[in-house]
């Protein structure tokens, strides 16, 4: 490290966020350094170890279309993968894949050291460089004072980082690691809207103490999938199942007597969790009349012998947890190799935030990750290579970039995150894409990588196969809609007996996919159209015709947002001067700072009738502008 | 909101003239008139012209089309007078809404003609005070729209197919948890159950759409201020008790007066006043309540107030930002003391025994309620719930035409998610994160 360069990027923080923030900066050909308290721990899964899932493995796949690092890793790291809700329907389908830690550590750190643009050092950053509402560069924890045109903070759960295991509190910013206290200190004197959040994660079991025998086994799908689209499946390791386990009667009893020893029930604990996380604590109490949970136990990696039980997060005193998992399916013997616990920690109200993750108070400044109030790797990861990108454009003087809700499941979470800011940690789902139709796992490249490669973050070998693809869609899709079927064809009979209602008239065989009845295979079998050698191409070109109809609606749904998305609020509008909008209204529009019409429209309680003013407000202001 | 449809609406007021005008505006409002009339129209010229429906004519009249941006709006609009009759105007406003016209909003005409630089600056505080009272009005009629039978079918529908969406979602979004397995018949039984809830809510409400269209009045006054005799001189007859012992009226009496073809329904409430006695404490919040729906309120005052201030006014009816408000004078016969004014609203002097001042306050009355023809009504409104109720119709039966699979789950849930949002126009927004925290509260989730 060269401390006496200005740096294009600092990228403060070496989880996932960090890693794909800096990763991005540097293919865009900025001079970026990422400074960590540990380069040991880069890309270090802090609780589950796995990558994907519903909502999730979306914004993996986004990633991926942009050229970043997740998908790949995870491709050489993953020990067990598994398509979700294989069965139904395209738009949510999700890939999961079980890491093996380590793996994931070595193949990140490894593509890192050997990222041109890119320098790693090891050491606490204790402070920002600010002058003049503009971040200039940090400071480290042994005074050394570093410059740099942006800085990306992406320290997640490390700012004040408390950790929580039973009445037990210590410092901490996740198990064996040091919180960030020198950082969140004067970030907290700083005028950032700062609150607590918190997460938990479950005590991990030595597997050789547990008893699988009479364990439900689950295998990960054959063929194993993958994530990304520059993988071939030849990269996987060895593949292991996991396996169900359950808790019981007994489980239940104990948490019972022992929640008062709780940090949570006790009220030691004032962050917020996340509903969709909840400890085992908080699922036996809120769903007691449920005799038992499921509980999946996942390997931590091929070359260890720790299992984790996903489902009994908890943070109650260490005795507990071994009463508790004892007490589970198979587990009577298990010994625990480390204690569950909750981790409290500082983040930063997104609604600061604008839609590139550039803070609204410190120009140049970008956060990602936990730290903007959401939980889980993936989402970490996006929002990290939009806050990378972002950084690099700015260090280079070009125009930014802003995902929009249409475009991806990140231009969801950042839209979300930065008009309504969030109570507790977020996590995606597809239920929060109102396109989710259109977003799809199978289609991100289309949507995104033009775009990324427009921002130079795709390299080229990546854009040859986005062009291949795009070109053989483009040319199967043109040869079913040259495929004549005709009533009197030999073929009409055996396709007939499939269709709801016999072919009246020649009909194309893009046409005849279009019915809800028809699949692309049974064109090929039935009416021996051929198939493309590429099945992954033939069921692009499926999905496309089949969901058409729903598509070209959401289209038009998305090109009538688009006009209020255009209409830009000036940063120092001034709210109270607007004649009409209530002083709720007000209140929430000065809390949210919304950018656009759009977002503004989102904000609950803004009413059509305040757009409406608002509208004409700006209207005035451009008036009133033209005629001075 | 900027929004490119079309819009649609009356542009006369309800029920006065011979004459109705209704006019479209957006972009595909030539295509609905020439639809509608059979007829190619060209800018600027009137062209005569039938409504024909069903091999029916609704109506006959001129259309005339201004091409954007020549028109009042800025934007393609085309006008149709006919003869009117309200019940062909909400014929017509049906038919243009099934051709893809949205009943305008009130006072949206206005504002996209200020949006569209056809008004000029000195004219933005008009339309922000017009969209405030438009909305305020609106939410009123909504209101008195959403109330009874027609509020509780609503609600139940949107409160299944919440659970049903809950279970969908979960099910889709979860698919790894111990959900109790769904079958995928229960969604179809579920949807099917609740596409025939619709259509029947639908069926019904047209036949009982009679929604009065009247203006809401509200007399209020401290007790013996003289609100029943003034309802009793405007309504020709003794429909309230007049006594001089205060706290008489007990209940809300309510009129209905037709002056000059408008209809206009006046509330004679409890005066608002401290009182222990129950039965009167309960009028004096329906007297609240009332004054929450007016379009126009009357304070009264007799010869015990030689000044009235704002504070007076506003002990008497709390804040009501954006209704309008009359002062009266009452028993002029006996006092004939001028009260000192010192307030923004217009007072008038009454003496309900005498008849003096009587008729220049109708005319007063009048006046102000016709300056409010642009405010939404009941009636109005009720059109409004039913046209979203019909747009959720269609998306529920695009559902049920599935052939319910898991294979089309993704597909189904769109519909339903399409068929929350039109009636979400009708009880208000439902975000994806109220229907996390119903899927929350409903199901044990989570690793
Ligand atoms: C106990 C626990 C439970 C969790 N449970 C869940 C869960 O249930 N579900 C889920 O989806 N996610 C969970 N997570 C969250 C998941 O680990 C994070 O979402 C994800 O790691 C966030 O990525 P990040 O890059 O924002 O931060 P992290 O992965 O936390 O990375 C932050 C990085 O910044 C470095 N750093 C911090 N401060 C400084 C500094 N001042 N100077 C230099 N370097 C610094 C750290 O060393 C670290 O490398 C949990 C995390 C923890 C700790
Ligand atoms: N002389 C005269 N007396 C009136 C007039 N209006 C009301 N009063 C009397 O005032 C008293 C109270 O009237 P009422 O209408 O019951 O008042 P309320 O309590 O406001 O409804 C009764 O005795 C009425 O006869 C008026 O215009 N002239
Ligand atoms: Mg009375």
């Amino acid at each position: 490290m060269d401390y006496t360069r200005l740096y294009d990027v600092i990228v403060i923080g070496g989880g996932h966020a960090g890693t794909e923030a800096a990763h991005a900066a540097a293919r865009m050909g900025s001079d970026t350094l990422l400074i960590t308290h540990s380069i040991e721990a880069l890309g270090q899964m802090s609780c589950n170890p796995a990558i994907g899932g519903i909502g999730k493995s979306h914004l993996v796949r986004e990633i991926d279309a942009c050229d970043g690092l997740m998908a790949k890793v995870i491709d050489r790291a993953g020990i067990q993968f598994r398509v979700l809700n294989q069965r139904k329907g395209p738009a949510v389908r999700a890939t999961r894949a079980q890491a093996d830690r380590m793996l994931y550590r070595q193949h990140m750190r490894y593509v890192l050291a050997n990222t041109p643009n890119l320098t790693i050092f090891q050491q606490p950053v204790s402070d920002l460089l600010i002058d003049n509402d503009q971040v200039k560069g940090v400071v480290l924890g042994m005074g050394l004072k570093l410059y740099s045109r942006t800085v990306v903070i992406t320290a997640g759960t490390f700012l004040a980082g408390q950790i929580h295991i039973g009445m037990n509190q210590q410092s901490g910013g996740r198990a064996g690691d040091p919180a960030s206290n020198d950082l969140a200190n004067s970030l907290r004197g700083r005028p950032f809207r700062i609150a607590r959040l918190k997460t938990g994660t479950p005590p991990r079991i030595d597997s050789r103490s547990v008893d699988c025998k009479n364990l439900q086994e689950q295998p990960g799908d054959t063929p194993t999938p993958y994530l990304s689209m520059m993988s071939t499946g030849d990269e996987h390791p060895q593949q292991i199942p996991c396996y169900l386990s359950r808790t019981t009667e007994k489980t239940r009893d104990i948490i019972l007597e022992n929640l008062h020893l709780s940090p949570m029930y006790a009220g030691v604990i004032e962050g917020v969790g996340p509903r969709y996380c909840p400890s085992i604590e908080d699922k036996i109490v809120r769903f007691a009349d449920k005799p038992t949970h499921q509980v999946f136990l996942e390997p931590e990696g091929l070359n260890s012998h720790e299992l984790y039980p996903n489902g009994v997060s908890t943070s109650l005193p260490y005795e507990v947890q071994l009463a508790i998992v004892r007490s589970m399916e198979g587990c009577a013997d298990a010994i625990i190799t480390r204690p569950g616990y909750a981790i409290e920690y500082d983040f930063f109200d997104p609604r600061d935030l604008n839609s590139t993750l550039e803070s609204k108070i410190v120009a140049n400044l970008y956060f990602a990750g936990q730290i903007n109030g959401t939980t889980g790797y993936e989402e970490a990861g996006a929002q990290g290579l939009l806050a990378g990108a972002n950084a690099a454009l700015r260090a280079q003087d070009r125009e930014s970039w802003v995902v929009g809700r249409d475009e991806g499941y990140l231009g969801v979470m950042v839209d979300d995150l930065i008009t309504l800011g969030t109570q507790e940690p977020y996590r995606m789902f597809t239920s929060r894409a109102e396109y989710r139709l259109a977003l799809r796992e199978d289609n991100a490249d289309t949507r995104l990588t033009e775009k990324a490669w427009t921002l130079g973050l795709v390299g080229e070998e990546l854009w040859q196969k986005f062009n291949d693809r795009q070109e053989q869609i483009h040319n199967e899709l043109s040869r079913l809609k040259s495929i004549w079927v005709r009533p009197l064809d030999p073929c009409t009979e055996n396709l007939n007996r499939v269709l709801t209602a016999p072919l009246s008239k020649e009909s194309t065989a893009h046409d005849l996919l279009k019915r809800p009845e028809i699949h692309y295979q049974d064109l090929v079998e039935l009416a021996d159209i051929g198939c493309h050698s590429d099945p992954s191409i033939s069921s692009q070109v499926e999905i496309l015709v089949k969901y058409s109809g729903y598509i070209d609606r959401q289209t038009d749904e998305i090109k009538k947002l688009k006009k209020n998305e255009q209409v830009r609020l000036p940063t120092d509008i001034d709210y109270s001067k607007i004649v009409g909008l209530s002083n709720e209204v007000k209140q929430k529009l000065l809390d949210h700072r919304p950018e656009t019409i759009s977002q503004a429209s989102r904000i609950s309680g803004v009413t059509p009738a305040a757009v409406s003013l608002l509208l004409v407000y700006l209207k005035k202001l451009e008036l009133s502008h033209l005629a001075s | 909101m900027i929004r490119s449809d079309t819009i649609v609406a009356s542009a006369t007021a309800p029920g006065r003239g011979a004459i109705s005008i209704i006019r479209l505006s957006g972009p595909q409002c030539v295509q609905i008139a020439q639809t509608l009339s059979g007829k190619l129209l060209k800018p600027r010229i009137a062209t005569f012209g039938s409504i024909i429906s069903q091999s029916e004519v609704i109506d006959t009249g001129i259309w005339i089309y201004f091409a954007g941006p020549h028109s009042f709006t800025g934007e393609d609009t085309v006008e149709f007078q006919g003869h009117g009759g309200p019940v062909v105007t909400q014929t017509i406003l049906h038919l243009m809404t099934h051709l893809g016209a949205r009943l305008a909003e009130p006072g949206e005409f206005s504002q996209r003609a200020f949006l569209n630089g056809k008004i000029d600056l000195t004219q933005a505080e008009a339309i922000s005070d017009l969209i405030n009272a438009s909305s305020v009005s609106a939410v009123k009629a909504a209101n008195n729209s959403l109330q009874g039978n027609f509020a509780d079918q609503v609600n139940s529908i949107i409160s299944h197919l919440i659970t049903l969406r809950t279970q969908i979602e979960a099910h889709i979004d979860f698919p790894d948890e111990d959900i109790e397995p769904q079958s995928i018949n229960a969604f179809s039984l579920a949807i099917t159950d609740i596409k025939t809830d619709i259509d029947k809510l639908v069926q019904s409400a047209h036949e009982g759409a009679k929604l009065n269209r009247s203006a809401e009045i509200v007399l209020i006054g401290e007790p013996n201020a003289g609100k029943s005799s003034l309802l009793n001189a405007l309504a020709r007859a003794p429909l309230a008790i007049v006594t001089d012992i205060p706290g008489t009226t007990r209940d809300l009496i309510r009129h209905e007066l037709l002056i000059d073809g408008l209809e206009i329904r006046i509330t004679d409430t409890a005066g608002i006043r401290s009182t222990t006695d129950i039965i009167e404490t309960e009028g004096i919040n329906r007297a609240i309540k009332a004054l929450q729906a007016a379009d126009l309120v009357l304070c009264l005052f007799d010869e015990r107030h030689q000044q009235i201030s704002e504070d007076t006014v506003q002990n008497l009816i709390g804040i009501l930002p954006n209704i309008p408000v009359g002062l009266l004078n009452t028993k002029i016969d006996i006092h004939r003391k001028p009260i000192n004014n010192q307030t923004r609203y217009p007072l008038l002097e009454v003496s309900s025994k005498t008849g003096e001042g009587l008729p220049e306050f109708r005319n007063w009355l009048l006046e102000k309620l016709n300056l409010t023809t642009h405010a939404e009504t009941p009636f109005l409104a009720r059109q409004r719930h039913l046209e979203h109720l019909k747009h959720a119709n269609l998306h529920i039966k695009a559902a049920d035409h599935h052939h319910v699979a898991v294979e089309t789950i993704d597909l189904i849930a769109e519909d339903l998610r399409l068929t929350q949002n039109a009636l979400s126009e009708i009880t208000g927004r439902f975000t994806s994160d109220d229907l996390l925290t119903s899927i929350f509260s409903t199901f044990c989730i989570g690793k």
